[in-house]
């Protein structure tokens, strides 16, 4: 994977706020530490054994990782 | 993918693929990394965005479903680490801000014995104090993610999973213990579990499974492939050959 500039990382924790599942991720702002994110796949993720959503993974840490395959 | 591999079950890992690939190209990347076999996924729809136009970047969500940190992983790594380390601590206990009365049923619930979290939250309703409503809220929450187990097991069940399927009703019949309510539910599904289908589907996943840890190894190694081939010749109506298929399909 490339491995490009790192941004800083927003300390200043926002004002919660719920990444609504409906509105798509390109349209949305960006989330901000402290804010509380839920969202359903439209497809369950490769290897997931059935969960479509974040909030199905509630009670433990979940680390999303943005990378890509070129 | 290492922390997929020393986390295990603790630590959900989505990579969320962010330059355009096809699902198809997506799949085989994975196969070719030798990154199938963790219990990391993979998708392509973004949950949200991070602010971040470079890549690889990440966040990182708590036990109760806000971010925590994020940024670049490589840079983060130790930091990383140790964030996972305390929110797989606090998952296994009550959120910070619960009432103190409340404790028992969250460490109960993290460990899975639902018919103990309901309990516990039902005496802190009958005492209606303070923390009644909190109790409620959090008596609806056991309920939701009772249900929702339940319908993974169907999942699992229906898309060729039969051991994995098998192994968490066993888990929710053994949770739900004490709770007749929850006792039912389970039950309702005992009897498609126990039956003759799933009884062969579990025979066929078991062989499979094992054929699958070496392709996990492997990759999609011709030799392997032709053995799943055959499998899924030969058991061309089962479920569990819906994974053999997506292998070959893959493989081209």
């Amino acid at each position: 994977m490339k491995s490009l500039p790192a941004s800083l990382l927003t300390i200043a924790a926002a004002i919660p706020a719920v990444v609504a599942a409906t509105v798509p991720a390109a349209t949305q702002s960006a989330v901000e530490v402290g804010d509380e994110v839920n969202f359903t796949f439209r497809s369950a993720p490769v290897n997931a054994m059935g969960i479509k959503g974040l909030d199905e993974l509630r009670g433990k840490p979940v680390l999303v990782e943005f990378w890509g395959t070129r | 993918m290492k922390k997929a591999r020393e986390f295990g079950d603790d630590l959900a890992i989505i990579f969320v693929e962010s330059q355009g690939a096809t699902q198809e190209r997506m799949e085989r990347f994975v196969w070719d990394r030798g990154w199938m076999g963790t219990t990391a996924m993979w998708t392509r729809e973004a949950p949200f965005r991070t602010g971040s136009n470079g890549i690889p970047n990440f966040a990182l969500i708590g036990a109760d479903g806000r971010i925590l940190m994020k940024g670049h992983p490589m840079s983060m790594q130790s930091k990383v680490v140790k964030a996972i380390e305390a929110e797989i601590k606090k998952g296994k206990g009550a959120p910070d801000d619960a009432p103190r009365s409340l404790k028992s049923a969250y460490k109960a619930l993290a460990k899975g014995d639902y018919a103990k979290a309901h309990a516990a939250a039902r005496r802190v309703v009958a005492r209606a104090g303070d923390d009644a409503a909190a109790a409620e809220a959090f008596i609806e929450s056991v309920d939701a993610r009772f249900d929702k187990t339940l319908k993974r097991v169907e999942y699992l069940l229906s898309n060729g999973y039969a051991l994995r399927a098998t192994a968490l009703h066993d888990e929710l019949r053994a949770g739900a213990k004490g709770n007749d309510d929850l006792e039912a539910r389970a039950a309702a599904l005992t009897g498609s579990m126990n039956s003759d289908l799933v009884s062969d589907e579990m025979k066929l996943d078991r062989a499979f499974s094992k054929l699958e840890v070496k392709l996990h190894e492997k990759g999609l190694d011709e030799k392997l492939l032709k053995r799943v081939r055959k499998m899924a010749e030969k058991n061309e109506a089962s479920r569990v050959m819906r994974r053999a298929r997506r292998i070959l399909d893959l493989a081209g």
